[in-house]
């Protein structure tokens, strides 16, 4: 994606990148913003952060001049398919943690299980469901039972109260 | 001396239990196999098992996480020689000889030497890191602010020169991390900074997440566009084909010792490591070698060094983290992060105030590397089948493994969600050529370094000529300036040399 594009000499993907960087020296100003001014004499707390940002600005510039004559990184290097199951792979993992409370761990690592073997790692059915189960069993084995840590249980709390 | 040998004894005290011995078996088990698996590194490992260790206490915990560490260095041997696919990057350099080696029929031997230099440079170093930790951890006692913010710019400069191939890159990562330290309530004022008015962000950027993120989810994100199955040389592994005959260890041994003084003071070093270890022992016994045509095609001394310095590397690199409580790299900033999760502060007075976690883990780390002498002389056949079972699978139970052990780490999904926007955030630095590790570096030194130059600075009034008071603090950050200046200077001078007509 925008590998072979350039904004004068300078490959594409390396102005945004450079300009992402300059736009988090940019937050970081908003967000020291509010904090109060130091007393005379001492060094306060918007100081050392704001000497970050100030070099991270001077450094991004210099990361885009450097980057003149380079050749365009390619940020997704692969075939359409792979592409669109690298962005699956981050739509479930968010998806498994917006609903991680409110339908349970275990029910969602099932689910998560189920399409990442299906979907992802092209796996047929009969596979993909015996594995699911397998997985998430293993799970509740080892970090409920044997590591004794407190995952949500969600949904199934109705099933065990 | 004797104080060290009597703690020792303490230490194997706590190593020999059997929970704390079971654990380092699984340490070193999973170690080994993360070592001999592309994909997922030592750091990522030590990252997302981190969460689940916090059940077994600071002692097991460390010793286990520990175990995967150094096991790790092990591991990335198999797939080198057998595959000519380094499982992590310190096996690089085994491959150039190592898989010529496997060619010839002699995959058992490249194996065997490979895990007897391993275990002489573990070993030796453990004992370095046994006298020379607590000597310089009595030392450092009489740091003071300056000298601690001068001790952790050169960290960060050292790791910014070595890691990453521009200086502009690697000081942007950096600053990343530096900046992210600075994210919560600050340490001082008590002023809550660049919050943006969550109350999530309070109590700063875990960097449980970040490190999961960066250097584990990542690559898993990444590995969905990686084509290719890994085909593995068979062959066969009996005992007497594994182990190396007189001749070998003959022309092996002064490569393993060379690589274990190597790899040890390399290792001491922030930001050099393993990888830098074993590519300069590859380098030092072309040049000493009498036949340095034979590099490349199967000498036996190019495995035996790089495996033995990349081994010594880790028991040099817990010098700085446990007597500083400097990390050096990226695994062993995720190690820190361990002690400050059961409230240890690594530094001076660490070996003083949990001497039993400290010589615990140390007394394992010597038990561990006989246990993975035997394994990786033993059950190679083994390893090798447990690997088929699990890559299949590799990717899912990396992604279960973060998500549930991130989660369990406090309890709270914005943890998740920040180690997901790590791992997207790592994904993209990978591709750009920034490296990840000094942004977890910069993330834990960030708060001290800030608190020690701020309370330096109002020790003097402001004065800043208080960073060059005492001779060792003006050594401190002259070095960091150096590690900077010596590099840009000498690629200065050669390009001047080179348009310079004869």
């Amino acid at each position: 994606m925008f590998g072979d594009k350039k904004l004068g000499s300078i490959p594409l993907p390396q102005v945004l990148a450079g300009c992402a960087w300059l736009c988090l020296a940019v937050l970081v100003f908003v967000g020291l913003s509010p904090l109060p001014r130091a007393e005379a004499g001492a060094v306060g707390p918007r100081a050392f952060p704001s000497g970050l940002a100030v070099s991270l600005i001077v450094l991004s510039v210099l990361y885009i001049f450097q980057s003149r004559k380079q050749e365009g990184i390619k940020v997704f290097d692969g075939e359409g398919r792979d592409i669109f199951k690298m962005f699956l792979l981050i739509f479930l993992s968010l998806s498994a943690a917006f609903f991680w409370e409110e339908l349970g761990a275990f029910p969602v690592l099932l689910i998560f299980c189920v399409a990442e073997l299906r979907w992802i790692e092209d796996y047929a059915w009969k596979k993909v469901i015996g594995l699911s189960v397998l997985f998430t069993a293993g799970v509740w084995l080892v970090f409920t039972k044997a590591l004794g840590l407190n995952l949500p249980l969600g949904i199934l709390l109705r099933f065990f109260s | 001396m004797i104080e060290n040998l009597q703690s020792l004894l303490l230490g194997f005290q706590t190593a020999l239990s059997v929970g704390n011995l079971f654990i380092c078996m699984v340490g070193i088990i999973v170690g080994t196999l993360v070592g001999a698996l592309p994909g997922i590194g030592p750091t990522g490992a030590v990252a997302i098992l981190l969460p689940a260790s916090y059940s077994l206490g600071p002692a097991g915990a460390l010793i286990l996480l520990a175990g995967i560490y150094y096991g790790t260095q092990y591991g990335g041997t198999i797939t080198s020689v057998l595959m000519r696919v380094p499982g992590e990057s310190a096996s690089v350099v085994t491959t150039f000889d190592g898989y010529e080696m496997a060619k010839q029929g002699r995959a058992g031997v490249a194996l065997g030497i490979a895990a007897i230099g391993s275990f002489i440079g573990g070993t030796l170093s453990i004992v370095g890191l046994m006298f020379l930790g607590p000597v310089l951890a009595d030392y450092a006692l009489a740091f003071g602010p300056a000298e601690y913010f001068g001790l952790m710019v050169l960290a960060l400069s050292l790791i910014t020169a070595f890691t990453g191939k521009s200086m502009v890159r690697g000081l942007i990562a950096t600053i990343f991390g530096l900046l992210l330290g600075t994210v919560g309530d600050d340490v001082i004022s008590g002023d809550p900074r660049l919050t943006f008015g969550s109350a999530g962000l309070l109590d700063g950027i875990q960097f449980l997440p970040v490190a999961v993120g960066l250097f584990g989810v990542s690559e898993m994100i990444e590995s969905v566009l990686q084509k290719g199955g890994m085909e593995i040389l068979r062959t066969e592994f009996g005992f007497r084909k594994v182990l190396p005959s007189v001749a070998d260890f003959v022309k092996s041994i002064g490569a393993i010792l060379r690589g274990t003084v190597l790899g040890f003071f390399t290792g001491i070093l922030p930001g050099a490591g393993a990888t830098i270890a074993s590519f300069l022992s590859y380098g030092v016994e072309q040049k000493v070698s009498r036949t340095p045509e034979r590099f490349g095609k199967g000498a036996i001394e190019g495995v035996a060094g790089p495996e033995t310095a990349n081994n010594a590397s880790t028991g040099g690199a817990f010098i700085p983290m446990l007597s500083l409580g400097i990390p050096g790299s990226g695994t062993t900033a995720v190690l820190l992060g361990a002690f400050l999760m059961f409230g240890l502060q690594p530094g001076p007075a660490l070996f003083r105030e949990a001497p039993d976690v400290v010589w615990g883990l140390i007394a394992s780390m010597y038990i561990g590397n006989v246990a993975l002498l035997v394994i990786n002389v033993g059950f190679i056949p083994l390893i090798v089948r447990l690997m088929d079972v699990i890559k299949p699978y590799m990717r899912l139970v990396v992604m279960i493994l973060a998500i549930v052990g991130v989660y369990s780490f406090r309890n709270t999904v914005l943890d998740v969600v920040v180690m997901l926007l790590f791992a997207v955030i790592g994904y993209f630095m990978k591709k750009y050529d920034f490296p990840q590790a000094p942004v977890v570096l910069g993330l834990i030194l960030g708060d001290r370094a800030e608190q020690s130059l701020r309370q330096a600075l109002s020790i003097s009034n402001n004065d800043p000529s208080i960073l060059f008071h005492t001779p060792l603090s003006a050594v401190l950050l002259i070095a960091a300036a150096a590690s900077f200046l010596l590099p840009l200077l000498s690629r200065a001078w050669k390009r001047k040399k080179e348009t310079t007509p004869a």
